[in-house]
This record gives C-alpha cells, structure tokens and sequence, in this order.
C-alpha cells in the first residue's frame, strides 16, 4: 500500500502549462463521452442493470469466487489467493526466481500499481516493462499514472520527446506518430523475450473462468501471447457471475471510458494455452487481492464502491481533479473514486484528506456507469473520518464553535445586519492578502490560492430600503 | 493459508446481509436492416478498409490489399481458411499433411491471380517479425461496432495475429451477427479456445496529448474482405 498518502496539490496549481492542457484535455473526454451516451437509446436500463449484477454479485462475493476459482482451474489456470500487496508480491517473485525470470512485460493495471510491483519488482533485480505507451512514459520518468486511463495525461508531446531522448537514447522528435512508431519497434522484442507477462483484469467471468481484459494498443494480447506465463493481477471486486451480463458492462466501460462504442481489442481469456494452438502461456496464474476490500464490504451503503469498473468518468467530469490533476491525490486512485477508495482501503488512517477535497457538486455521481452515489459516500466519509480521527477532536470542537458562532448570528437580524456593516467597512483591511495570510487567519489555507470575494459596497437591505425612502 | 482467511473474512462481513435478486432480463441491444453494410460502416470509422468482393471480385480485392500494404505476400492461417471462403489454391501434397500449417502465397507482382499458389513455412520469431500482412477468417463479426472475433486454435497464432502491421480478415456476410449479446448468445465456446479476441479497427493509443495515433503495438492497417 502506498506508505505516504498526503494531498500535495502546490505544485499542480503552479504549472502553468498543466493548468491550460488538462482542461482542454478533460473537456475533450467529457465531449466524446456525451456523444456516445447521447446515441445510447437505453443508457439508464444498461446503468441499472450493471448496478443489480455489481451489488448482487458484491453481496455474494465468496460465493462467486470460489465459483471462479473452480472454474479457472478446469481449464489449466491456477488460483493464487492475496490478503495483502506483501503476498501477491511474494507469490509473484518466488515464481519469477523458481524460473530464473529477470526480464518481464506488462500491459496498463491499476492493481499493480497498488501494489508497487514495479518497485519491488526492481528491488528484486527483475526488469519490468512497462508495454502500454502512457505507462512506459511515466515509468521512464520514475512517475505514478495521473489518469486511471491515460497515464501520461499530463505529459505534452515535447516533454515526450525530450524524456525519450534523455532515459533511451531515441532522436528527438515531438510527432506523437513518430514517438509511437519508434516505441513500437523498440518494445518488439521483449514481448518475444519476456519471461512472464503481467495484466491485470477487467471482468472475471465465475460461471467460465474466463479473465476479460479491454485494451486499444494491443499490447495485453502481445504480452500474453509471447512469455510462456502468463499472471493476472485482479482485486477480488472485478468478479462477475455470467457472460450474459458482459457486453452490458462493456457498453457501458467503453463508452464512458473514451466514447467508443467498444475498444479496440477485447480479450477472453480461458485457461492456458491449448495443445493444438501454436503459441500463448503454458501457464496461467490469477492472484486475487484483497488488500482491505473485504473491510469495505462491511459498510452495507460503503460497499458500492467496489462497483467501480475504473472508467476514468468521474475523473474527466471533476472539477478539483481538472484543478489539481491526478498527482496531488497522492495515492493509485485519482479523482472522486480515488477519494472514496484510498480511505477505505487504508482504513481510515489518519491525515487522510481525500473525501474533503470535493466541491460535492455531483458531476461524478451523475456519470458514473454503474451507479455509484459518490457525492453521497464522500459525505459519509467525511463524517467517519472526523469521528475516527481523535487528533482531530481540537479542530472538531473549533468547528463545532464556528457553527454555533454562525447560528447565533444568523438567527438574530439586528446581530446579521451590525456585523455585516462592519466587515464591509472594514473589509479593504479584513480581506486583505497581508491579513489573510496571517498565522491565526482562519481562511488562511482556503486563500492560498483562491480570491475572497468582496462584498457588495451595499447590502440587498440598504438597497431595498432606499429605493422605497425614494419612492 | 490466505484462501481460507479471505474467505473467512468475507463470509463474516457478508453474513445476514440482503442479496439482492440477479436481474433475469438483459438489456435489448441495438438490431440492423443490414447487418453487413453497418459492419462496414462502424469499422470504417475507426480506420478499418472494407472490400466487398461481390462488386470487386475476390483477387483483385487482394491486390488491391497488396498494394495498399506495400508487400508481395500474404501468410495465411491454414488451408481452412480458404477453403472456407472458396479461394481457389495448389498446395503440394506434403505440405497437406503437415498438421500445423502457416501458409505464404507469393505475389512478387503485388497482383494475385487464382488459384493461389501455396508454400507451407514454418513459423519463425523472424518471420512472424517480418511478416507484413497475415491473412485469416473470422467466424463471427459484430455489425453494431464492425467488430471481427479471432480465436486460437490449430494454426490460429496469437503472434501472427498481433505482431504483423497488416492484418487482412474474411469475413462471410452470413456470419455477422448484430450485436455483441447476439454474439455471445449465439455461443463463444469459450472453452475451445484460451483466448478470444474481439478486435475492432487498428491497434490506437492517444496517451500523448490525447491525439489518435494508430498501430501502436498491434496492427495499424487493418483489411476486411467480406465474401458471400
């Protein structure tokens, strides 16, 4: 799990660049997004039904993966169980070392990162490459992903270029045709050497055993088509109980993910490569992690969240994430499903901020395809959070003074009108940035970066009664 | 040791817990007057290169495919292939007998003309690497998205599927279905494969400054051939 998980949002809020592309960037997304559910005749049915499958299925989760699990291993896969980042990762190294592994591919997953796999992969001597474009990006410029989907979002196509130069060698050129080109042959041959190929998973389908991954590079068919092994790295949320629901929650992935009506590729994975078949793994293992999603579960109203199928819709449709960008959350998942995920899944440790950082203005809950009430879990874990927290019941009974300050003002006219006479004459000096920015100023933060407004020289009262005194 | 923790843990949190009814209805997905013209309208418009080979005729859809991709050979997923969608072809007799099969017709003129003339290979890292189109047949196509299904199988590489920058499918009008439930229902047979691949258009990524580029890692030119 990631060890340091702290809002670091000064740096965003500071790169000019990123403050005019990720906008752009995040409206483009928005757009064609809009599109493809516009053309979408039954948009709410197929919400609806992704919500039923998700929550029974979620409802039953021992069920179903053990039906997985049984499943899987009638066609030649194994089935490695996780609590934790620690156990997949010793699986996963105890079996690269027991084949003499030092070299292996990778196509774009969350779960790795949420894991570290990468790090302790390197730690252990093992060359992981990264094979989707966005990911082999970041991970040249020693970088987390800053979008679920586009992990390089923030990159622009001359930083590319220099970072390419720089980390591999390869000439300089800023056409994302050329970069892409070049990529291509230089990722060619680690597809063919790689020892094991890593994925992760979108859907696991229980009644079959078949893992179904969504790509549009084709590097996830390329890296479980080459290494003799094959390990799918899944959270044990992504299990669905039959077929029959997946072109739903593929309709509904695609669409909201890209506005395509579906991805380039969409692969089906069945057990390990067959006798007659020419190439594909002799072995196929799927580690189910945990990793504190079983906690979430506990929470009958909370537990909505593992219907995340990480379309990457909420992060496009936010404004703070289109403010801050996907670094400042500090942790795997950004945007307003990292803010609900990341506290859960590290158990509301202390100093997690996530839940607070949203305006709660309901574009996430709004687009989200399978339904997720995020404004309304945010509020709940806002409430948690400051109960579970009791380093923060100083600042509780600060704001439980503020509030009854605001309510006995509030509630008295003569009380209301005296004191807002008084900051406006006085506000030239109250709100200015010098008294503002004081240590004890209590809109200190809230100020760093933002302009208070002023008030209007005449308040609606003044206004009204002058305008009768005229008339 | 970590299966009966998990377990443990989960049956705890879930125990008394409602669980909500499966829904038995699945959504009705989208039908077609003719399925064949919108399989070739949406793959169109992801930068796929339809040909009908009622109104081109079959060998000069392939030359025109030659010329396109730039290259004087196909290698093809078995006889199976062709035979499947009647192309006429000489093979020698050895060569049938050969269990595993990758199969070049040459065209050093880039015009093909039937019957096709056939050499078995064997199928090499470098060969697969050099490869410039691989040819083969999709049993099952999605009018809706334009969307062909390869699956593996005797002489059905998942190398030669994905590495070539080329990748020419025959596609027969009778075997696009309308939807992706359609396809599904119309059975995947899951089990006879290790992987099926729904596959639409080019290989594309647009993870630099959001701008499409296609044949990242798989195919960046991608032909139909719809036969009769």
């Amino acid at each position: 799990m990631d060890s340091n998980i702290n809002f670091q949002i000064e740096p965003a809020l500071k790169n000019k660049q990123l403050q005019k592309n990720l906008p752009r960037a995040l409206k483009h997304a928005q757009k064609n997004r809009a599109k493809a559910v516009q053309e979408e005749t039954n948009w709410e049915e197929l919400r609806n039904h992704a919500n039923q499958v998700k929550q029974h299925s979620l409802s039953r989760l021992d069920h179903y993966l053990v039906q997985l699990e049984q499943s899987l291993q009638s066609v030649g896969g194994k089935v490695v169980w996780a609590n934790d980042s620690a156990e997949a990762i010793d699986f996963i190294l105890s079996l690269l070392h027991e084949r003499g592994v030092n070299r292996i591919v990778k196509s774009k997953s969350m779960t790795t990162e949420e894991i570290n796999l990468n790090e302790e992969l390197e730690r252990a001597h093992v060359t992981p490459v990264e094979t989707d474009l966005g990911e082999y990006i970041v991970q040249l410029a020693h970088q987390k992903p800053f979008h679920l989907l586009a992990p390089a979002l923030h990159f622009s196509a001359q930083e590319v270029a220099e970072l390419f130069e720089r980390e591999i060698a390869m000439p300089y050129t800023s056409d994302p045709k050329e970069i892409t080109a070049m990529v291509r042959q230089k990722l060619r041959r680690e597809f063919l050497e790689a020892g094991v190929g890593i994925t992760g998973v979108n859907f696991a389908i229980a009644e079959t055993g078949t893992l179904v991954i969504v790509e549009n590079e084709g590097n996830a068919l390329l890296s479980t088509a080459g290494p003799p092994v094959h390990i799918a790295l899944m959270g044990i949320e992504k299990v669905i109980p039959r077929l029959s629901d997946l072109p739903v929650f593929l309709r509904l992935l695609t669409k909201s993910a890209t506005g395509q009506a579906i991805s380039s590729y969409v692969h089906f994975i069945t057990g390990t490569s067959q006798l007659e078949e020419f190439d594909g793994p002799e072995q196929l293992y799927l580690i189910l992690l945990d990793n504190g999603r079983s906690q979430i579960l506990k929470d009958p109203y909370l537990a909505q969240t593992l219907s995340c199928i990480r379309c990457g819709a909420c992060l496009n449709a936010c404004p703070v994430y289109e403010t801050i960008g996907g670094h400042a959350y500090g942790s795997t998942y950004q945007g307003p499903i990292g803010a609900i995920l990341t506290p859960q899944l590290h158990n509301y440790k202390a100093g997690l901020k996530h839940p607070f950082a949203s305006s709660l203005c309901g574009a996430c809950g709004e687009v989200c395809p399978v339904k997720i009430e995020i404004p309304h879990i945010l509020l709940k874990l806002r409430e948690r959070i400051q109960l579970t927290q009791a380093e923060t019941a100083s600042n509780l009974s600060l704001e439980r003074f503020g509030f009854r300050l605001w309510a006995w003002i509030m509630t008295c006219s003569t009380r209301f009108q005296t004191l807002s006479r008084w900051i406006r004459k006085a506000q030239r000096i109250l709100f200015s940035k010098l008294v503002l920015q004081l240590p004890f100023s209590p809109l200190k933060y809230w100020t760093r970066n933002r302009e208070l407004p002023r008030l209007p020289p005449e308040s609606f009262r003044d206004l009204y009664q002058n305008r009768r005194d005229r008339e | 040791m970590s299966r009966s923790e998990t377990l443990a843990t989960l049956r705890k949190v879930l125990v008394g817990k409602n669980t909500p009814e499966l829904p038995t209805n699945i959504p009705k997905m989208p039908r077609f007057k003719d399925p064949a013209e919108t399989f070739s309208k949406q793959l169109k418009k992801v930068g796929g290169i339809v040909l009908d080979s009622r109104t081109m005729g079959l060998e000069k859809c392939l030359s025109t495919i030659l010329r396109k991709a730039q290259s004087e050979i196909f290698v093809w997923e078995g006889q199976d292939t062709l035979e499947a969608h009647s192309i006429p072809f000489s093979i020698s007799r050895a060569a049938k007998k050969q269990k595993q099969q990758f199969i070049l017709s040459n065209h050093p003129k880039r015009h093909v003309i039937f019957p096709l003339r056939l050499s078995t290979v064997e199928l090499t890292l470098e060969r697969l690497e050099n490869t410039t189109i691989s040819a083969g047949s999709a049993d099952v196509a999605i009018a809706e998205t334009g969307t062909i299904l390869f699956r593996t199988g005797l002489n059905r590489s998942r190398l030669l599927f994905g590495l070539p920058p080329c990748r020419l499918t025959l596609v027969s009008r009778r075997s696009i279905v309308h939807n992706l439930s359609q396809a599904i229902n119309a059975g995947l047979q899951l089990e006879e494969s290790s992987l099926i691949t729904l596959t639409t258009g080019p290989s594309r990524t647009a993870d630099i400054e959001k701008r499409l580029v296609v044949g990242v890692h798989g195919p960046g030119r991608w032909f139909v051939i719809l036969t009769d």
